[in-house]
């Protein structure tokens, strides 16, 4: 049942953010963390449909102590995570985090992070308090 | 420009010495015996052979160069607080497990070992709850910088401690997965992005190849 809300909070329409007109948010989802594990990370597209370019940074949630915005680059076959200070966003733009390149980091989980549920995201808009609401998923979307 | 003598007589040089080159990488080419065929991922001919080691496994058992021997090992490494390349690669592998199951050489001899190279964090116990998360049949092991070298080293394998600027640490490391075959030559390496298909694919053509050799 859990599951099932889970895959149903990812096929609701993009969701816009609050606070942030003309950004779309869409296919937000959170790793489940493996037992052990006290960070994941969560993954989502972004479009900007407004005409005034957008600056995302800040990023923050309730359910960890420490959210950054990472960048998995390799450099041969070593992966490395870079940490990015802000998304922008021009007037048409469109950005996409996914596994193994731009993802939000998410650090020492304040409590256990299971499938079935969601957790809030918060970031500023161009300076403006913003959210968005990611279901915990087991697995990528695409590989269901 | 006009080419003066001194000048043309070092071209011809540069000639000469360019093709008694490209002969000598011909003829060195053709004596190898087996030519590597054009299967992505392969790594021969004189593919790496992975020396003894001595890693503790999540089973309770000691994880060595016995574990490999005789199998056919997916070999990844990272560390359990990863929390984007390797539960990535992790699931990648998970598919493609399922998918290699009624291939027999994976059937009989198969295996998917996860080596952490984070020792300080990652206990035995807690590997094994980690990698059985994804499949039950995944093996995992860690062991001391020294115990872990004994791999990483032989396969170039790189890790790095970097600071996450949480007061936490994360470590950069070779994020391929490698192929070992059953006499523990690393006969094939995958980089990324990893797909279940694409290392179904390589799988199968490698240890056809191998086979036949
Ligand atoms: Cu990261």
């Amino acid at each position: 049942m859990s599951r099932l809300l889970a895959l149903l909070a990812l096929l609701l329409p993009m969701t816009p953010a609050l606070a942030c007109p003309g950004l779309v948010i869409g296919e937000a989802w959170i790793r489940e963390p493996p037992p052990g594990a006290r960070g994941t990370a969560a993954y989502f597209t972004l479009r900007n449909e407004g005409s005034t370019p957008l600056v995302l940074d800040g990023w923050s949630s309730p359910a960890f102590a420490h959210v950054m915005l990472h960048e998995t680059v390799l450099t041969g076959d070593r992966a490395e995570m870079r940490h990015r200070s802000q998304l922008s966003l021009p007037a048409g733009g469109r950005e996409a985090l996914t596994p193994g390149g731009l993802h939000l980091m998410l650090m020492q989980a304040t409590g256990p992070i299971a499938a079935g549920a969601a957790v809030t995201l918060q970031f500023n808009c161009n300076g403006q308090a913003a959210q968005l609401s990611a279901p915990v998923l087991e697995e990528a979307p695409s590989s269901r | 420009m006009q080419a003066s003598p001194k000048a043309s007589s070092a071209t011809a040089l540069l000639v000469l010495v360019g093709f008694v080159a490209v002969s000598a990488g011909l003829i060195f080419a053709a004596t190898r015996g087996s030519k590597a065929p054009d299967i992505p991922g392969l790594l021969w001919p004189d593919p790496p052979v992975l020396a003894n080691f001595s890693l503790q496994g999540s089973a309770g058992k000691p994880i060595d160069q016995h574990t490999l021997e005789g199998r056919w090992t997916l070999l990844f490494f990272g560390f359990t607080n990863c929390p984007d390349v390797c539960p990535t690669t992790l699931a990648v592998l998970k598919q493609t497990v399922a998918r290699l199951a009624d291939y027999p050489p994976f059937r009989a001899q198969g295996q998917v070992l996860f080596i952490s190279l984070d020792p300080a964090r990652d206990t035995p116990a807690q590997l094994a709850q980690y990698v059985q998360h994804f499949d039950t049949r995944f093996l995992a092991a860690t062991g001391d910088d020294a115990a872990l070298d004994a791999v990483t080293v032989p396969l170039g394998v790189i890790r790095a401690k970097v600071e996450d600027g949480s007061g936490g640490y994360s470590i950069d490391h070779t994020s391929s997965i490698f192929l070992i075959d059953p006499k523990l030559r690393v006969i094939g390496k995958f980089g990324l992005p990893h797909s279940a298909a694409m290392l179904d694919e390589g799988f199968r053509a490698i240890t056809a190849f191998r086979g036949a050799q």
